[in-house]
């Protein structure tokens, strides 16, 4: 069992009368890869926004530990999806994610340049540095998400619907990659899903959302639950 | 070829201009990829009310015009982002105000006697010497703008939603950039008119970006894009004796035609 790394206690989001999340009671550790699930309008993304500082509670409070807080890397939602005429390349799009961990430079550095150039490498996309997004896959685009995450040398990886526009072998290669990331460099992984195949589930915990908070802990656990209650996972 | 050089109205027609002319390059595709093409023809037509007020009130209308036009941008700018206003319809709202306004003012005021076709296509063969000074202020104040905030303004325009998250202070360079294109406007109403300043800030981020491999190529090609075609639109306007204005915004179409059929030969290779 990983340190308390994130408590959320009790936490709501109230847009006007309507409430996005409410009352939501959880503890993240260290390493742990939490798939956040629910239906659509539940609630997911609003959590992580919450999480991640874009939208501040109504009620309630977050702690992240202090070595972590300022440690997260953030996947949105359809980044993909931008203008298909906007012609930035792969390296400008990967050197947004490194003014962040200079909050005081207005530049990117040599060694930030070389930071880049290593996780291209790594990820073996390094071909791809000087293309136009635009003219990338799908699933290349989203590996290329992943590494603006990972430029900020973040511990906690925060993920949006990272698979919904890919194809299921690109699926596939995409949560061998993130599993690779959770066991070999202890990440931490928050992924909002709703990819409910077993492959990529097992050995995560599942957080269930539907407004209120329905369940959180082991998958195992959950499909217990579930065909306990006769449904499917 | 060049003798209108030995005219002095010449000369400082073609320095106003391209002093606009740079400033809306740089500017443009900040605006036109942030989905906001519309803002400069939304505050050219702001202009047009602040001018005429300024008119009534101070022989150098542009200085009660300069803070309408920022007022006008910033409060597009918060419908856009405090309400469920979308953008095109905050330029809108925002920019008929205006017109509606600026004409009340003109039926109201028995003395306004100064020509309201000067303002829709510009005049900009009679800029003086302040206007040109004022122009390169601005244009100045854009590079360095630019210069310590690109990487940042970037971030904004590509995923604005990312930025945030980066602890960039969205607001306040969203405020600055809104201030900027609202002297810029102001500015080229008086060079090349309400109908038409907002040209300068839609063609060349449109007509660039269908050259360009990277973003900071497609700025780079505003750049040349507006100087070539304020130079020549210039040049062509007093050769053929027809507005200046005019000649401007044709040359920009003949420029993005040809660039959406080199982007197609390309594609085609």
């Amino acid at each position: 069992m990983g340190k308390p790394i994130i408590e959320f206690d009790k936490v709501t989001v109230r847009y006007q009368k309507y409430e996005a999340i409410k009352d939501v009671t959880f503890t993240v550790e260290d390493g742990d890869f939490i798939n956040i699930i629910g239906p659509n309008g539940s609630g997911k993304t609003t959590l992580i926004k919450t999480l991640i500082g874009l939208i501040k509670p109504t009620d309630g409070t977050i702690l992240i530990e202090d070595f972590f807080a300022n440690k997260i890397g953030y996947l949105p939602q359809k980044s993909f999806d931008n203008d298909a005429s906007f012609p930035a390349t792969v390296e400008e799009i990967l050197y947004t994610g490194v003014v962040q961990s200079h909050k005081a430079s207005r530049y990117v550095t040599k060694s930030d340049k070389a930071f880049v150039d290593q996780l291209l490498d790594k990820m073996e996309v390094k071909h791809l540095k000087k293309q136009l997004i635009s003219s990338l896959s799908g699933g290349q685009q989203q590996r290329i998400f992943i590494i603006r995450a990972l430029v900020s040398s973040p511990r906690i990886l925060v993920l949006d619907e990272p698979t919904s526009a890919l194809d299921p072998e690109f699926r596939k290669s995409f949560y061998q990659l993130l599993k690779k990331i959770n066991l070999l460099d202890n990440m931490t992984i928050l992924n909002v899903t709703h990819d409910l195949s077993d492959e990529f589930k097992k050995g995560s915990k599942i957080l269930h959302i539907d407004q209120t908070l329905r369940f959180f802990g082991s998958y195992e656990e959950y499909r217990l639950k579930s065909k306990e209650r006769g449904s499917h996972v | 070829m060049f003798e209108m050089f030995r005219y002095t109205f010449f000369v400082y027609a073609v320095l106003a201009g391209l002093a606009i002319g740079l400033t809306t390059a740089i500017l443009s595709n900040f605006l036109v990829l942030k989905h906001q093409a519309l803002i400069g023809d939304g505050l050219a037509h702001v202009s047009f009310a602040g001018i005429i007020v300024g008119m009534l009130f101070a022989d150098e209308p542009i200085w009660i015009a300069i803070p309408i036009v920022i007022v006008a941008a910033v409060l597009i700018k918060w419908m856009m982002n405090s309400s469920k206003i979308r953008g095109d319809a905050a330029i809108g709202i925002v920019s008929s105000l205006s017109l509606a306004a600026g004409f009340i003012v003109i039926s109201l005021s028995a003395g306004y006697n100064r020509s309201i076709e000067g303002l829709l296509v510009g005049s900009i063969l009679t800029v003086d010497a302040v206007d040109i000074a004022l122009s390169f202020v601005l244009l100045l104040a854009v590079i360095l703008f630019m210069a310590l905030s690109y990487q940042r303004l970037f971030s904004m325009t590509y995923d604005y939603e990312f930025a945030k998250f980066t602890k960039i202070d969205v607001r306040k360079y969203d405020l600055i950039l809104s201030i900027l294109t609202a002297v810029t406007i102001v500015l080229g109403v008086q060079s090349v008119g309400i109908l038409l300043v907002s040209s300068l800030i839609v063609f060349p981020a449109i007509s660039s970006n269908q050259l360009a491999k990277s973003f900071k190529q497609a700025v780079l090609y505003a750049v040349l894009i507006n100087v070539f075609v304020v130079f020549f639109g210039l040049y062509f306007a007093h050769l053929l004796n027809i507005p200046s204005g005019s000649a401007i915004v044709v040359l920009h179409g003949v420029v993005f035609a040809v660039s959406i059929v080199w982007k197609a030969i390309r594609r085609s290779r």
